[in-house]
């Protein structure tokens, strides 16, 4: 079972990401509806992998990654960014942007799943 | 009487009408010599409000301003006798420079009527040379202002719609991401779905990703990515943008023909992006072809005549024997979401995003077409 912590401001979307993935029961998702509070949740969590929004009010998902990757204890979670303003082109072509890799909303479970396991082995 | 006070009086001066009100009537000047000089004058006089010509006076048939004046409808004489008892004559403007002539004039002319001659004729024109070559040079200096401006709001239109794009992306792929996670969980939850509801789940499905194709090419457009610029032989260019469509078109009953001018080597463009333009308007000519038909796409360098390029241009031609396109419809063919295919089928940016694209290689992308005949579309890029 994975442990994935998801920030995203969009409380319907995240309610059927989750769904989505306990229902193959292989994932336990665990849904930050407020950035504010996702550093704290990641470093008490440990997640196997974290699924983060850009664009939220309060803090940036930019702003999230680099303050996990500077704290040793949640520096190696890996990050995969879900995002509504960037294409499925570009994400295939360039999946990676400054280091972290993305996919582009609106995502099929099964590509969902993929990248998961790709970045958690 | 010196030459600055000459011409105020002539541009100023108000000449009494025959009913004896001040009014503000033109001052009537017979120009004589229409060479270079007088052809400057009648140039600069021609639309004044303050000047009327009443004739031009050269022996030399051929001169430029004897030419002009025809043109213009001007009275033209070799002999300046024949207008020195014109009633309406005020001024007398010799550029000839010869001193018998200006002796002559000053002799035989009308009382009021004065003449400008010798040096003052010669510095007037001088003058207006000077003044029209800053003013070329003022209106080249408005011109560059003005395509500067241009190019500055449409940076800005573009920075604002990318700016709109991306919110309007961001603020509609999230519930098209809570509709397709939706879709998903009813799919697992309800395993055994009857087959009518499985294909109506499924046309949501389809409508989810083609809402999302729309937004996707509203992002594209709106924000070009930069150009990788690299030397490309054009021969590879096409035949890979082609090959995507090696087993499509058969299928369709169409056939493409190439057919590449040896002359022609290699262009500087962005592959990927190019392969974009290629791709979408041969997409458009496959969708207008259903029961079949020929694309025939040539290669070859040639002088555009509307670019005003001495030097020729490379251009790709993609010619089809399509439905083509109504007059109506090929104003508005480059367009974001114009389309005219039916069904769906279009997101109506296709041919945007190309235009986008070759217009920032500094090319140009044209469309003919003949409703029932078919469509030429060329791209055009500097060699």
């Amino acid at each position: 079972m994975k442990n994935i912590l998801l920030v995203d401001d969009e409380k319907d979307f995240c309610f059927f990401v989750k769904t989505n993935l306990e229902l193959t029961n292989n994932f336990k998702v665990t849904v930050c509806l407020d950035s504010n509070q996702a550093i704290d949740l990641a470093k008490k969590l440990k997640p196997n992998l974290i699924l983060l929004d850009i664009l939220m009010p309060g803090i940036s998902g930019p702003d999230i990654a680099a303050a996990l990757q500077e704290d040793k204890t949640t520096a190696d979670i890996p990050i995969v960014f879900l995002t509504a303003v960037i294409t499925e082109k570009e994400t295939k072509e360039q999946n990676i942007i400054a280091g972290w890799p993305f996919i582009a909303k609106p995502v099929k479970i099964k590509d969902l799943i993929d990248t998961i396991n790709m970045y958690t082995g | 009487m010196n030459l600055k006070k000459q011409w105020k009086i002539a541009l100023r001066q108000k000449v009494k009408t025959p009913d004896n009100k001040m009014a503000e009537a033109k001052i009537n000047v017979l120009i004589i010599g229409a060479g270079k000089g007088g052809a400057a004058l009648l140039e600069m006089f021609c639309n004044s409000e303050t000047v009327n010509i009443i004739g031009v006076v050269d022996i030399n048939k051929d001169a430029p301003g004897i030419k002009l004046a025809k043109e213009l409808n001007i009275p033209v004489s070799g002999d300046y006798k024949e207008f020195l008892n014109k009633k309406e004559l005020n001024e007398i403007i010799n550029v000839t420079g010869s001193e018998g002539i200006q002796e002559d004039l000053l002799k035989h002319k009308p009382v009021n009527v004065e003449v400008i001659g010798g040096h003052s004729a010669k510095l007037m024109w001088l003058l207006i040379e000077e003044r029209k070559a800053s003013e070329d040079e003022r209106k080249k200096a408005y011109d560059k202002l003005k395509e500067t401006q241009r190019d500055l709001i449409q940076s800005e239109k573009l920075a604002a719609l990318g700016r709109f794009s991306t919110g309007l992306a961001h603020e509609v792929r999230n519930p098209l991401g809570v509709i397709l996670g939706g879709i998903e969980y009813l799919e697992q939850k309800l395993p055994r779905l009857s087959e009518d509801i499985k294909v109506a789940l499924e046309k949501i499905k389809e409508a989810i990703f083609r809402a999302d194709n729309i937004l996707v090419g509203l992002l594209r457009f709106s924000r070009p990515s930069e150009l990788k610029i690299e030397k490309v032989s054009i021969r590879d260019l096409v035949n890979e943008a082609v090959s995507f469509y090696k087993y499509r078109a058969p299928l369709s009953n169409i056939n493409i023909e190439t057919q590449f001018d040896d002359k022609q080597k290699s262009v500087n463009v962005d592959k990927n992006q190019m392969h974009q333009v290629i791709f979408n308007i041969l997409l458009n000519a496959v969708e207008a072809m259903p029961t079949g038909g020929q694309i025939k796409i040539r290669t070859c360098n040639r002088i555009i005549p509307q670019l005003s390029l001495k030097k020729p241009s490379c251009v790709i031609e993609i010619k089809d024997t399509g439905t083509g396109i109504s007059k109506e419809n090929l104003a508005k063919m480059f367009e974001p979401f114009f389309t005219t295919k039916k069904e769906k089928k279009g997101t109506g940016l296709g041919l945007s995003v190309a235009k986008t694209i070759i217009e920032n290689h500094k090319g140009n992308l044209t469309i003919e077409s003949e409703l029932g005949k078919g469509t030429t579309v060329n791209i055009i890029l500097p060699c």
